[in-house]
């Protein structure tokens, strides 16, 4: 019985690994395999030096960044105190926070043009109009870190959530705060440490998130990664796979980075 | 000793705490005063108030109405972390990401002391609870009963003005329970510090404390010395709720109690004439086999120096007696017996209603 069990996990991962893999090997063979020339890495070379790759890198970089940040400072607050004092409010947070996911991207960027238009019309005799164009300065657009925030909430919030459970919260404020912690420094020294798993759950799916996100950006007329990818495909499109190949690999190196800079301290993370 | 606390043990006072979480009364208006240097064990049923009373006094929960005194200090609206309370809780509360030494010196750190002299603290309180050599561990590489060690450890660090015990040991098994307990008072002692241990568990109340207050639904019962809470309790709750004690049918006629065919002197006011509960010890209760007796023994149960009988009185009435393993040799369960008592003041209650 238990020997069958096996043979299938091993069936299924490989049906698996090969779903997976076949499009992904297709795709590096494709790029490094020119008709008549044999294996080159033109594609590759001519990425880097091409217009707009590492702007655009630069810039989806920035923008995950500042999301986590800022989708963090909202969420990890909410959060803890929505387990120490409000409990009962966990349900209304949780469907809040799940929105995102029922609203469809493209209905979400309808919205945001809509505001970006409406705005500077009504409000071109006051301050709030140079805030309208501040927010979509075409080097930082705030706008896209402010969609990006609401995007991953729900990510965010279950990440987190799944995290607080395995925590007992309040003893640990509680036993902070008789060795004489305020309430900040008990939340920071001794309840944060002991989410660093949780903490980067959110970042990595946040990263991805932001890395990948085409939709809203285009729509808005924004370049990130994304952007470029497709607007780069459009030429050539050998080269728009070799970028599609690269980005997988740079996505899948930041997130390594993420893990090796987070999992340093494993007895820390680690309960018996 | 070095790391000997307080030049001058703390008083603690409650006054009239009243506190309502919705419907249920958690406190009501409970009055208890804590000596200097004494060791109080707060005991009672749960939901009696006492867990409510000790975090009202670290600072975690706050009441309606009425003051927490600390030698005659308002502390009532003073933040938890500026009460100057260690406190050790029930359930394992030490921090996962550190190990034990940093556990132990969060304090200091949360006060700004040095690391080498913290470290230094942290080690010698390490010491002080027996772990010295276990400082570099993490709480998942120690079993319950050394983290209750080092969370012990880490409430002296800041040299407190009170220790609050929460249930310490509810989470260990028996032995390491019984250890550590005796631990905690041998270090009470030493130290003199001021300190109020919350339990449900009587024996561990009466074996350590200096004093027992014990609690029902919001209020004190009785505040008294164990020997005096066992031998004397002042109300049949804490007679029934301390030990074990036995109701037997009497009638009270002319300041003596009639029961078992006996005349005995009572202690204190009698609920009135007529039919009560006389109650009584275990060891009080003295069974002689005898075939013309009344009684009936129902079951036996070796506790080691002595065996405790169940015997069935004549009215129905169950009373339980603790014996000599040479005399209860003889009782074996269905066997008849005679059931008397000392000639010594009897405690009286109401009739219980069944």
């Amino acid at each position: 019985m238990a020997r069958r069990l096996n043979l299938w996990r091993w069936a299924v991962l490989g049906l698996a690994a090969l779903y997976f893999l076949i499009p992904m090997a297709a795709s590096v063979l494709f790029t490094v395999d020119v008709p008549g020339e044999g294996v080159t890495f033109d594609a590759y070379t001519q990425i880097v030096s091409a217009d707009g790759f590492l702007s655009s890198l630069l810039l989806s970089l920035e923008l995950a960044v500042a999301t986590i940040a800022v989708v963090l400072l909202l969420t990890v607050p909410a959060v803890v105190a929505l387990r120490l004092s409000a409990p009962r409010l966990r349900p209304v947070v949780e469907i809040v926070c799940s929105l995102p996911l029922v609203v469809p991207p493209i209905a979400f960027v309808a919205g945001i043009v809509t505001v970006l238009k409406w705005g500077p019309d009504h409000l071109s005799r006051t301050p709030l109009f140079e805030t309208f164009v501040a927010v979509q300065n075409p080097d930082f657009p705030v706008v896209l870190v402010i969609a990006y925030v609401v995007m991953a909430l729900p990510f965010v919030y279950r990440a987190l959530d799944a995290g607080l459970r395995a925590v007992d919260v309040r003893t640990l404020v509680e036993a902070a705060r008789s060795c004489g912690a305020s309430w900040p420094q008990a939340l920071v020294r001794a309840v944060l440490p002991n989410l660093r798993g949780a903490l980067l759950n959110a970042s990595f799916l946040t990263l991805a998130l932001v890395l990948g996100e085409f939709t809203v950006a285009r729509l808005l007329g924004f370049e990130p990664f994304a952007v470029w990818i497709y607007d780069v495909g459009g030429s050539q499109a050998q080269m728009s796979v070799a970028v599609s190949v690269l980005s997988l690999l740079v996505t899948w190196a930041l997130l390594l980075a993420l893990a090796g800079a987070g999992g340093r301290d494993r007895t820390a993370s680690s309960r018996g | 000793m070095s790391v000997s606390t307080p030049d001058k043990a703390a008083t603690v006072e409650f006054r009239s705490l009243r506190r309502e979480f919705g419907a249920t009364v958690a406190l009501d208006g409970l009055d208890l005063t804590v000596r200097p240097g004494e060791f109080l064990a707060l005991l009672g049923p749960s939901g009696c108030g006492k867990t409510t009373a000790l975090r009202m006094l670290a600072g975690f929960e706050h009441p309606d109405s009425g003051a927490v005194l600390v030698d005659g200090e308002d502390v009532t609206r003073v933040p938890a972390h500026r009460r100057d309370a260690g406190m050790v809780f029930q359930s394992y509360s030490l921090f996962p990401h550190l190990d034990a030494v940093d556990n132990v010196a969060f304090g200091l750190r949360m006060r700004k002391v040095r690391t080498g002299e913290r470290r230094a603290r942290a080690a010698e309180l390490l010491d002080l609870v027996g772990l010295g050599d276990k400082g570099e561990r993490f709480p998942h590489q120690l079993s319950g009963g050394q983290q209750q060690r080092v969370a012990l450890a880490r409430a002296l660090a800041l040299r407190p003005r009170v220790l609050l015990l929460d249930e310490p040991l509810s989470a260990l098994d028996a032995k390491v329970r019984l250890s550590l307990r005796e631990e905690i008072r041998r270090l009470q002692q030493e130290l003199g510090i001021t300190t109020l241990f919350v339990t449900h568990d009587q024996e561990e109340a009466l074996s350590i404390a200096d004093r027992v207050a014990v609690m029902r639904a919001g209020q004190l019962e009785q505040c008294a010395e164990p020997a005096e809470l066992y031998g004397r309790p002042a109300t049949a709750f804490v007679a029934e709720f301390v030990g074990t004690m036995s109701r037997i049918p009497g009638t009270v006629k002319d300041d003596r109690v009639e029961v078992l065919g006996q005349r005995l002197p009572f202690d204190g006011q009698a609920p009135g004439a007529g039919e009560v509960d006389v109650l009584v010890r275990p060891e009080a209760v003295r069974v002689r086999a005898d075939g013309s007796g009344t009684a009936t023994v129902v079951a036996t149960a070796f506790l080691g120096a002595v065996v405790r009988v169940t015997v069935r009185l004549a009215d129905g009435t169950e009373a339980k007696a603790d014996l000599p393993a040479h005399e209860a040799a003889e009782l074996g369960a269905g066997s008849a017996a005679t059931v008397s008592l000392p000639e010594r003041p009897v405690l009286v209650a109401e009739r219980a209603r069944e």
